[in-house]
């Protein structure tokens, strides 16, 4: 990996090493590979990829030892409720929201707001499992307030995404696993016994009739990942950002695959190339082998191998200009995945 | 900054020198490990009067599951005598309302000379006195004519009502004359009554000694007889991390003038603020005992009580931490910036709690820590001290039962080596027998417990 060969042309052998850095551009900062440069030793975090200086002992990110080696066992996600959070307007502090009834107050609650203004016991905020939020107020003294009226006590209050709450001085906003507006495509985990190589893109379940003309462009996927190993479908991308994850609105839902988190990684397509980024899942997202950092866009290129829980994928281009090359790329990468298919016989291990 | 540590290669990112790495938690070293050696401190270490150790609650963590956890900060100030103590600019802040005439009056001028003698040229002494109206009786200036300063004392008069707040504001505005950072600043605040003149009400009050702690100063509530606001006063010495007395009777003003004199002599440390800093995955909940903590995402910063020589402060938080991936991880990254009394400079100490992630239930029941169980009972203790005074203020608990409530914590008191605070129960309880004031005397201990500190 040369730091000053010439810019490689997007077209380019699947498995051949490629300098991302300098294929990404400037347009965000790359991690600089582990090992020397100018600035000294330094040192990548085993589980979160963080680049630390030589000088920390543990990851300034996720304060992982720098001098062990990460357990090898893939943890399955335990939760399976919507990673829903509040975020305290003042502070930036997020709660977690789990399923089931998240009490609030200023003592002894799931979510502890020290402030004078909170009552001991002031709300609930229960969220079912389909992600939906209603909030109670518990009749306390300075009142819990819905974009920005007061509620009746004891009477249950959906609440939006996005959506303001006081609970006497204390600001908050739900956040977190917005439902996009787009399509939604489930992807099971039934495994497929054909390689579906040359497949017409999936097509959707649901009508377009729901889509603007502006997303138009959006009707025909560009890229793809093609499953080669593991239960997953495949998976198509189109222009824009597709969101994957198990959790019911991502633009791609994975169901019956453990490791797979609640709302896992983003693709994000545009004319420019194919973006990966991993948001932050438990068990990672791998391209090449190699364990993304969490929310750091990861160009893909043709022939890259993404692994997504316990499925692996081809990163494709679909648009097909370029018969010739794209069938031959097709074929090379058939050819590299036979004898490997789907042998998902290790079941995965159940939440402890 | 000049590098004094010899043992520590410089460390990047802005962290001074004299930076301390202290890991005896990491990888299964034992948390009791003896903790300040001053032998091998005079090796090659610089002096400093303080030693911290970031202590997690169970060095295993699961690493398939999400939990709560408890973060003890423990930290040692050397018993030795080293060094000179700090100078002390302090304020008298005395109620001369006329429910002060007669013994007490006779008695808080006792003890004011007795302060006076207490003090070296070097110390600056400022006395206000307050009824309606606020008196200067003498401006702060250095301790050098004791004799004179005697006879302003022997002028004090009774008078009428109690201004707390304006009096409070005098003072203060005594020892902020000459706050300079070599000084130990404090304002010794007595009173025997409720406020009846002038700003009155708890948060003002409260409030305004918050906004002094701000410049470094802290009051020492002292609430004389049967009529003060115990609440009122627990709430200041709470607010600026000064301390809290209940003098029951005048002939012990003098004596506890002398107490909290020689504690203020002694100490070693103070403006002592805390940072903790968490890394992803690990998300602070509650930070125990410390009014006012700021809470943010990844850091929590508090503040602590000045701390004397010899003395153990503890600080416990808890915190919520996400799933890992199995291994070895810094939970929190704990700093302590403070005033040094030894090196006579700003030090900045840090320590790492260190946790492993494993797959194996039982191996993380094994690893709980027995010192950061002790000072969560202890705190719970606390809980349960409020909770006798509670249900005794409503008439919700008997004698019979506040007594059989306080004796249950003052075992568990026992247990975690709070003697002090377990024998001041014992106060509480024959309060009860006689029928006399045990919220004041409780509240006091409840403090005591929550400022989180003993003598080693």
């Amino acid at each position: 990996m040369s730091q000053n060969s010439p810019d490689p042309t997007r077209v380019m052998p699947a498995g051949a090493p490629i300098d991302r850095t300098l294929v990404a551009g400037a347009a965000f900062t790359p991690p600089p590979p582990a090992g020397a440069t100018q600035m000294g030793v330094t040192v990548s975090c085993g589980v979160c990829r963080t680049v630390n200086t030589g000088l920390e002992t543990y990851c300034t990110e996720c304060g992982f030892l720098l001098s062990s080696v990460p357990g090898e066992e893939a943890v399955p996600e335990v939760d399976s409720g919507p990673a829903l959070e509040l975020v305290e307007t003042s502070s930036g502090r997020t709660f977690k929201l789990r399923a089931g009834d998240n009490s609030v107050g200023r003592e002894n609650c799931d979510i502890l707001l020290l402030d004078g203004t909170v009552s001991r016991r002031h709300a609930v905020i229960k969220v079912s499992d389909a992600g939906t939020v209603e909030i109670v107020d518990l009749g306390s003294t300075n009142g819990t307030f819905v974009e920005g009226s007061r509620l009746a006590p004891n009477t249950p209050t959906t609440l939006g995404p996005g959506g303001s709450l006081k609970f006497g001085n204390a600001v908050l906003a739900l956040g977190g696993a917005p439902p996009p507006a787009d399509r939604t495509i489930l992807a099971t985990a039934v495994v497929e016994p054909t390689l579906a190589v040359t497949a017409a893109p999936v097509p959707e379940p649901e009508a377009a009739a729901s889509l603007d003309a502006s997303q138009e462009e959006a009707e025909a996927p560009f890229y793809r990942l093609r499953p080669t190993e593991g239960p997953g479908a495949e998976i198509p991308i189109s222009m824009g950002t597709v969101t994957i994850g198990r959790r019911a609105g991502n633009s791609v839902v994975i169901t019956g695959d453990q490791y797979i988190s609640g709302h896992h990684a983003d693709l994000i397509a545009s004319d420019a190339g194919c973006y990966l980024v991993d948001v932050g899942s438990t068990n990672g997202t791998l391209v090449n082998g190699d364990k993304l950092e969490a929310n750091v866009r990861q160009l893909l290129l043709d022939g890259d191998e993404v692994g997504l829980g316990q499925s692996t994928y081809l990163f494709e281009t679909v648009d097909a200009p370029e018969p010739d090359g794209a069938n031959q790329e097709a074929s090379e990468a058939e050819t590299e995945v036979e004898g490997e298919q789907v042998e998902s016989s290790e079941a995965p291990v159940s939440g402890v | 900054m000049e590098d004094r540590t010899q043992q520590m290669p410089m460390t990047g990112g802005g962290v001074p020198a004299s930076t301390q790495q202290m890991n005896r938690t990491a990888l299964g070293g034992s948390p009791l490990a003896p903790g300040f050696d001053p032998g091998k401190t005079a090796m090659g270490a610089p002096m400093r009067a303080l030693e911290m150790e970031a202590i997690v609650g169970n060095r295993y963590g699961l690493a398939s599951a999400s939990s709560r956890e408890h973060l003890l900060l423990m930290i040692r100030s050397s018993g030795a005598m080293l060094g000179r103590r700090m100078p002390l600019n302090i304020c008298l802040v005395i109620d001369r309302s006329g429910s002060m005439e007669g013994e007490p009056l006779e008695y808080v001028k006792r003890a004011c000379s007795y302060v006076v003698d207490l003090l070296e040229p070097s110390d600056v002494l400022s006395i206000v006195t307050f009824e309606e109206q606020v008196d200067v009786l003498m401006p702060a200036r250095k301790v050098v004519n004791k004799a004179l300063i005697k006879e302003h004392i022997n002028r004090i008069q009774p008078g009428n009502t109690t201004n707390l707040y304006d009096g409070l504001q005098a003072g203060c505005i005594q020892v902020n004359q000459l706050n300079a950072p070599g000084y130990l600043t404090r304002v010794l605040l007595l009173t025997d009554g409720e406020p009846t003149a002038g700003i009155k009400d708890f948060a003002s009050i409260v409030g305004q000694v918050g906004e002094q702690k701000m410049r470094g100063v802290a009051v020492t509530a002292l609430g004389f007889g049967s009529d003060y606001n115990e609440e009122l006063m627990a709430g200041i010495a709470r607010r600026s991390g000064g301390n809290y007395y209940y003098i029951a009777q005048p002939a012990a003003i003098p004596e506890v003038f002398r107490r909290e004199l020689e504690t203020l002599m002694t100490i070693t440390a103070k403006n002592v603020r805390v940072r903790l800093s968490f890394p992803r995955g690990v998300s602070c909940r509650y930070v125990y005992g410390v009014p006012g903590p700021r809470i943010s995402q990844r850091t929590a910063e508090f503040t602590l009580a000045d701390i004397e020589r010899g003395a153990t402060i503890t600080s416990l938080s808890e915190v919520e931490i996400d799933r890992h991936a199995p291994g070895c991880y810094r939970a929190v990254k704990a700093e302590v910036m403070y005033d040094d009394a030894v090196s006579g400079r700003a030090e900045l100490l840090t320590s790492d709690g260190v946790m492993e992630f494993v797959t194996d239930r039982a191996q993380v029941e094994s690893g709980r820590n027995p010192v950061v169980q002790r000072e969560l009972e202890v705190h719970l203790a606390s809980r349960n001290l409020e909770k006798t005074m509670m249900g005794m203020r409503t008439q919700q608990l008997t004698a019979m039962g506040a007594m059989s409530e306080i004796q249950k914590t003052q075992n568990i008191l026992m247990q975690a080596g709070r003697t002090q605070q377990a024998n001041e129960l014992n106060q509480a309880m024959d309060a009860i027998k006689r029928g006399g004031e045990v919220e004041k005397t409780l509240i006091g201990t409840i403090y005591n417990l929550d400022l989180g500190k003993k003598q080693n």
